[in-house]
């Protein structure tokens, strides 16, 4: 705990020593009567301070929310000795809303207990440290402050609240797992892919009679199997566009939260790669222990700021494996991430890209240079797109406030009818 | 103050304008919560009366302008602290403005019972000066030692 004086001290001195001298060189005792109280209250406030001792606890209610909720923060004070005056103020983090008083003064009786509450509201996902606590103890007459720093902090998650997708981008190629999606590969399975002479070694059940009875030789048939398929979710973490409290960054998280919920359910392997300053990624995998990785993961997403130019040659190969649909979530901000993705097109990976339009985020245009500087940008923001629809990779922009089932839908369409071409 | 710029008699000039500018820095501490310009705000006040003392006899209103002094000083220290933006019970609040003005109660007593002591014709003149010039020199001592101690002192 650290002792310090208060400027009421200081001022106090001062106004004792001025007085007192005065009053002695000037010979008027009025002065002596101005300066005496106060070093009347200087040295019994000296005589009387002590260190105060006092134990303080914080718990914290639930430390794994949604955006929105709130969790209440129990702060408990134990005085050891009676405290003038203690002052209690809970750190909260930024984006942390207290919905309520988040600073208590209140003076203690030596062994009374008391019990606070502060309620903390998290609007947005993310990982909290929630817990720290400042005391300051005054003595009797305000001319020593003992200050301490108590620290509780536990981690709060705060995971992403997730848009419900009923339909999903149907990657092209499927994977060697089984799931539900039904391969363009031909083997065992349900739907009919084919017919074709019988040869030794099929089974009978797979003979087609009708078709045998027209040719009059034996024909079976061949199905396509149910496999499932590999996505792998890119977060461009190199910049946002943000306004206040809202930003790309969340909307690319929330839509990577949901899809990944999404895609698992349906058995498929989803893989998350944090392309930015910072490069995070989890292979592609299936389950919901999965899940639960991916919720851990995207929520610590952060934008790194660098000028390191990044490719894609520092991912491991297993975390964007042959055939996966990788579906970019972006901005399209920064040219190393326009990069990577031609590159992952270059490689003849399955690609899509959802802009996460930071047009909403842009705040002032009010002067000439600034709408002039705003429409150089989004001509060189299209010329991005069109660089992306020229490799085949469909670009779709996904405005604040959208539904992500219609970016989605559009994003399917495209592969349906645009022709891939070589980059 | 007030009484400072009233009870200036002769020369009401010097010492009226010298507590306007302490109230004005008195004034400016409280706005910017700076404890500097409260200190020298009520220095000039305590000044401020001095001047207007000068050719006069003994003012016998010196223990209530000393309460007044120690008042308006708790008020002003109490309004600068870093935590009076904190919401603080209603009790704890009574109780304070309680204490501040028996601070300024028990002020002008003392002040009382220094005037009346002055008052007293005593011998020994030269001894009382020296026992006084010590007794200040003492107050320095401890006042320096203290600023000196207190800064920054952990434990």
């Amino acid at each position: 705990m650290t002792r310090a004086a208060t400027p009421k001290l200081t001022g106090y001195v001062s106004l004792a020593v001025l007085g007192l001298f005065a009053g002695l060189a000037l010979g008027r005792i009025e002065l002596v009567v101005l300066g005496a109280p106060f070093a009347l209250i200087v040295s019994v406030g000296l005589a009387t301070a002590s260190t105060p001792r006092f134990t303080v606890t914080a718990r914290t209610g639930r430390s794994r929310l949604l955006e929105g909720d709130e969790t209440e923060v129990a702060v408990g004070v134990r005085a050891g000795t009676a405290v003038e005056r203690l002052e209690l103020a809970l750190a909260v983090p930024e984006d942390v809303e207290a919905t309520g008083d988040s600073s208590f003064a209140l003076p203690l009786a030596g062994g009374e207990e008391r019990e606070l509450s502060v309620s903390l509201r998290f609007p947005r996902w993310g990982a909290y440290s929630v817990g720290r606590l400042g005391l300051a103890a005054f003595d009797r007459f305000g001319l020593f402050v003992f200050e301490q720093v108590s620290d509780h902090r536990v981690s709060v998650r705060v995971y992403p609240r997730e848009e419900r997708l009923r339909r999903l981008v149907r990657p092209r190629d499927t994977q060697l797992n089984v799931g539900n999606l039904v391969s363009r590969r031909k083997g065992e399975g349900i739907e009919f892919a084919d017919l074709r002479p019988y040869q030794p070694g099929d089974r009978a059940r797979h003979v087609n009679w009708r078709a045998t009875a027209r040719r009059g030789s034996l024909m079976v048939n061949e199905q396509h199997p149910e496999r499932n398929a590999a996505v792998v979710l890119l977060i461009d973490s190199f910049a946002e566009a943000r306004l206040g409290r809202a930003g790309t960054l969340d909307q690319a998280v929330r839509a990577a939260a949901a899809l990944a919920r999404a895609y698992l359910a349906r058995r498929d392997q989803v893989g998350v790669l944090s392309f930015g300053g910072t490069v995070n990624w989890l292979e592609p995998a299936m389950g919901m222990r999965q899940l639960y990785t991916i919720a851990e993961a995207v929520i610590d997403t952060e934008i790194v700021v660098s000028y390191v130019w990044r490719d894609l040659r520092v991912i491991p190969a297993r975390v964007l494996p042959p055939q996966a649909l990788v579906l970019a979530l972006t901005p399209l901000l920064d040219d190393r991430m326009v990069d990577a993705l031609a590159e992952v097109r270059g490689r003849g990976a399955d690609a899509a890209v959802v802009e996460i339009a930071p047009e909403p985020f842009v705040a002032d245009r009010s002067d000439e240079r600034r709408r002039l500087a705003y429409r150089v940008w989004r001509l060189r923001r299209s010329a991005a797109r069109a660089r992306f629809q020229r490799l085949g990779v469909p670009v779709v922009q996904w405005r604040a406030g959208e539904p992500l089932d219609a970016v989605l839908e559009e994003v399917s369409a495209f592969r349906r009818y645009a022709r891939p071409m070589r980059a | 103050m007030l009484a400072a710029y009233l009870g200036a008699g002769d020369a009401p000039g010097p010492a009226g304008a010298i507590g306007l500018v302490g109230t004005a820095a008195l004034a400016v501490g409280i706005g910017l919560r700076r404890g500097t310009p409260v200190a020298a705000g009520l220095a000039l006040v305590g000044v401020a009366y001095g001047v207007s003392l000068v050719g006069q006899g003994l003012d016998g209103t010196a223990s209530l302008f000393a309460g007044g002094l120690v008042l308006v000083a708790e008020l002003a220290y109490w309004s600068i602290e870093p935590g009076a933006a904190v919401r603080v019970g209603r009790t704890a609040t009574a109780r304070r403005a309680a204490f501040a003005l028996a601070l300024a109660v028990g002020s002008s007593v003392l002040g009382g019972l220094l005037l009346a002591a002055g008052a007293t014709p005593l011998r020994g003149d030269t001894a009382f000066g020296v026992l006084g010039v010590a007794a200040l020199l003492l107050v320095a001592a401890i006042a320096i030692w203290l600023l000196h101690s207190l800064r920054g002192d952990a434990q």
